[in-house]
């Protein structure tokens, strides 16, 4: 284990060392940093709170009264002289506590939307670590490449001079020079691999266009350990889909309540000065300024609101059955991850701790002989293929521990 | 002339011959005089030497060699003097030999003289007693020969040898051996791993798919032409990864010499002999038996050559591939089908049979083989072919041709 790990370290040193001259590596840290400062879909959740926010606050508003003018009794005569003039102002008084339960079902949006928000985070820190770990892996897989490149280059070396000794035949030579040729053509797409899984990253952290540079991260790193039931326990109480559903069922609720006091009655005022321009008091005079005030009730006779109740009603029982159907996908979706965690955990501890081992040591067995002329250098070639190659099946496993692991932390059902 | 074994034999085959029983000619004498026979090297040139104030100056040149096994199958190798094996050296004991080495090979390269009991500066072994020679580099080994016997000169770098850096170094008496020879001939053994779709040898193999007879495989080795009744020794050297049982077909033979020289008689019989690796045996017989004898390693798998490339791509080409096709050959014009239901046979099929082209391999040597001969001839296999005067003259006769047309 201890060689492999060391194995891995030279890979990452080897690195390291190639891009001296260039930026530091930069780390998951900094990425989540400018995901989080920076990502469009973080804002769009923070508007979408305000939107509820402003949404609740006007909720609580009280209904405007209206002004209008009256005039009354306007006809010609002696008496009536055009009659009366004056405004009025209606003013409906919502009563049963309407406004605040109101205000109520819009705040319970605000928590939707909060929710929503906590959803965007994690998509996207999701994102960024499913990203980061892809080019860590693409980067280390460039290097296995360009190392098998290298020696698939010298195995068609070794091969041209085993032939010129007799020990190759001719197809040998041929099939050594189309394996190094195919080995550069992994290196080209392993090249290609990491710029897209770069291009990924930069789209996670909302710098399309940051330029590429090496990623801090190395194969040998602790694997992510995840028992079954606590991580999928922990994932589903923090999961902000569950939160963001079940804040509907609350806004769901409280726009029942509210469906159940829309028809409760409300008062309606009514009421303001005019002026009476009858000559109706002694010395023919005017009335003269008057004042009007008028106050009842709705009645909820015809309308009692049952249709919009028992559609409130029905919006409960869909959001509650959606926060349960939400949970079965998630727990779904986390059998089907935490699979492939497994997997991927046990291929990859297998590597680590037998497969790797053993090919370092073949191949640091057969380099021995071969320095002390007793083994030959192909055999040298070959164990060190097999060390490559086994290295890159490794980097896969890893790769796949760690974007599960990833995705099982940050559960959900839309990633 | 002291009595033995060969001289009882002649005197009971000319017996036989008088009771007119005709089947075994009797051999010939050689003709009298001191020196020796000069030895052929089927395929393979010998060193060229100058006198330089009693002593024979001879320029070996270690390089890089481009050669074929086969025709039509290259092979990159390495030797001396343009020549895989090396041109052989023929001295006679008591000569003194200056030896100039030219390294031309792109690394560091020594020559050891097999056998030889020089001082330890001259002996070649790099690091031990000597330096060796750079790449570009040259260095004169001068020493007197006391010896006599089949030696022979190799690279003392260990794959190298495998690369092919051996030749022969023959030191004959001053007087020739009895019973004396009519021919004397040179061969030597080895083997290689090339694959299938390369034309170098991997040295650092175990596995050899080419055995060769002085750089050539069969039926592409040169055959021994010989007279009847002649007497004819061979000598033969292994420097190859196998030790090799080295049988003569139809004939009887005697190991009358190793690497270290003339074994004292009385010579045991035999027919077969194993050479071992880095070792040279001779074996002499009286060629009685007129006709093509094989004669070739016994091991199984060096009878053949590889059968990938050579059958179905290079030598060969065009036949097609039939039943016979998992064993790694093809069924082809001339082959006599396989029983019916022959598949239902565990172990079917096991035969190697490959009609070749006897033009492939046609050579003045070749003359009069029976039609097909080729197929029977695969990796370390060579014929002595033992005829009538007439043949021999005819042989003989298109060889100077083809010597003055070039080949």
């Amino acid at each position: 284990m201890t060689r492999a790990l060391l194995s891995m370290a030279a890979i990452l040193a080897w690195i390291v060392s190639a891009n001296a001259q260039a930026p530091a590596p930069i780390t998951l840290d900094e990425l989540e940093r400018l995901a989080l400062a920076s990502h469009p879909s973080l804002a769009a959740a923070s508007a979408t709170i305000d939107v509820a926010r402003h949404a609740a606050a006007q909720a609580g508003s009280w209904p405007n009264p209206s002004v209008s003018y009256v005039g009354d009794e306007i006809a010609r005569g002696p008496i009536n002289r055009g009659g009366e003039h004056g405004v009025v102002v209606d003013q409906r008084i919502p009563l049963g506590g309407k406004l605040r339960l109101s205000r109520r079902a819009f705040e319970a949006g605000i928590g939707e939307a909060e929710a929503g928000r906590d959803r965007a985070r994690l998509q996207v820190l999701a994102g960024v670590r499913v990203a980061y770990h892809m080019v860590v892996a693409a980067q280390l897989r460039l290097d296995v490449r360009r190392n098998l490149a290298t020696l698939a280059a010298e195995a068609g070396r070794v091969s041209a001079q085993l032939f010129n000794v007799g020990a190759a035949d001719r197809p040998d030579v041929l099939v050594a020079e189309m394996d190094a040729s195919l080995a550069g053509l992994d290196v080209v797409e392993a090249e290609s691999a990491l710029a897209r899984a770069w291009t990924q990253l930069a789209a996670a952290v909302a710098q399309p266009r940051m330029p590429q540079r090496a990623v801090a991260g190395a194969a040998g790193d602790a694997l992510p350990e995840l028992p079954r039931d606590e991580t999928l326990a922990a994932a589903l109480a923090a999961s902000p889909e569950l939160a963001e559903a079940r804040a509907a069922v609350t806004r769901a609720e409280r726009e029942l309540a509210v469906a159940r006091k829309v028809t409760s009655p409300d008062l309606l005022l009514k009421g303001g000065p005019r002026y009476n321009r009858e000559l109706l008091e002694p010395d023919n005079r005017p009335v003269g300024l008057e004042w009007a005030v008028e106050a009842g009730l709705t009645i909820p006779l015809w309308d009692r609101n049952h249709g919009g109740i028992a559609a409130s009603s029905s919006r409960i029982a869909a959001a509650r059955a959606a926060v349960a159907a939400l949970e079965l996908k998630l727990i779904d979706r986390y059998a089907a991850l935490y699979d492939d965690y497994r997997t991927a955990r046990r291929r990859a501890e297998v590597y680590r701790s037998d497969i790797l081992p053993k090919a370092t040591e073949a191949y640091q067995l057969y380099l021995a002989r071969h320095r002390a002329m007793a083994a030959s250098y192909p055999q040298v070639l070959m164990t060190e293929r097999a060390l490559f190659e086994a290295n890159e099946r490794y980097l896969a496993a890893l790769e796949q521990v760690r974007t599960t692991a990833v995705s099982l932390t940050a559960l959900l059902a839309e990633p | 002339m002291p009595f033995s074994r060969r001289s009882f034999l002649q005197n009971l085959f000319a017996g036989a011959a008088v009771a007119g029983q005709e089947w075994k000619p009797a051999p010939t004498v050689a003709p009298p005089g001191p020196r020796p026979v000069l030895v052929e090297t089927p395929d393979l040139p010998k060193l060229p030497f100058t006198i330089d104030n009693g002593v024979k100056v001879f320029r070996l040149v270690a390089e890089p060699v481009k050669t074929t096994f086969l025709p039509e199958r290259p092979v990159d190798c390495w030797g001396f003097n343009g020549s895989m094996p090396g041109p052989a050296i023929e001295v006679t004991q008591g000569d003194r030999v200056r030896i100039i080495v030219e390294n031309r090979l792109p690394e560091i390269f020594s020559a050891h003289w097999h056998g030889l009991e020089v001082p330890p500066e001259v002996d070649g072994v790099p690091g031990l007693g000597i330096d060796p020679i750079p790449p570009g580099g040259s260095r004169t080994f001068e020493f007197s020969l006391h010896q006599h016997g089949t030696f022979f000169y190799h690279s003392h770098m260990p794959m190298q040898e495998m690369m092919g850096m051996i030749g022969l170094f023959i030191v004959h008496p001053p007087q020739a051996y009895e019973p004396r020879v009519h021919r004397d001939f040179g061969l030597i053994w080895q083997g290689w791993s090339i694959l299938p779709n390369n034309t170098v040898p991997n040295t650092l193999a175990m596995e050899f798919n080419w055995l060769t007879i002085n750089g050539k495989a069969g039926p592409d080795t040169t055959p021994m032409i010989v007279k009847t009744g002649e007497r004819v020794r061979i000598r033969m050297v292994n420097l190859s990864m196998d030790h090799h049982p080295i049988h003569l077909h139809g004939n009887t033979f005697y190991t009358v010499g190793t690497e270290a020289g003339r074994i004292p008689q009385p010579w045991e019989p035999g027919n077969t002999v194993i050479v071992g690796v880095a070792q040279a045996r001779d074996i002499e017989f009286d060629a009685v038996y007129p006709g093509d004898w094989m004669l070739h390693c016994h091991l199984p798998h060096h009878m053949m050559n590889q059968m990938g490339s050579s059958i179905r791509g290079e030598v060969v080409p065009n036949y097609p591939l039939g039943e016979h096709a998992a064993m790694g050959h093809a069924t082809h014009p001339g082959m006599p089908p396989a029983a019916p239901e022959a598949w239902a046979v565990k172990g079917y099929p096991q035969d190697m049979w490959m009609v070749m082209d006897d033009a492939m391999a046609a050579k003045p040597e070749n003359h009069g083989l029976r039609p097909g001969w080729s197929a029977a001839m695969m990796g370390m296999m060579t014929l002595v072919r033992v005829v009538d005067p007439p043949t021999f003259d005819r042989i003989q006769a298109l060889k100077a041709g083809q010597q003055k047309g070039g080949r």
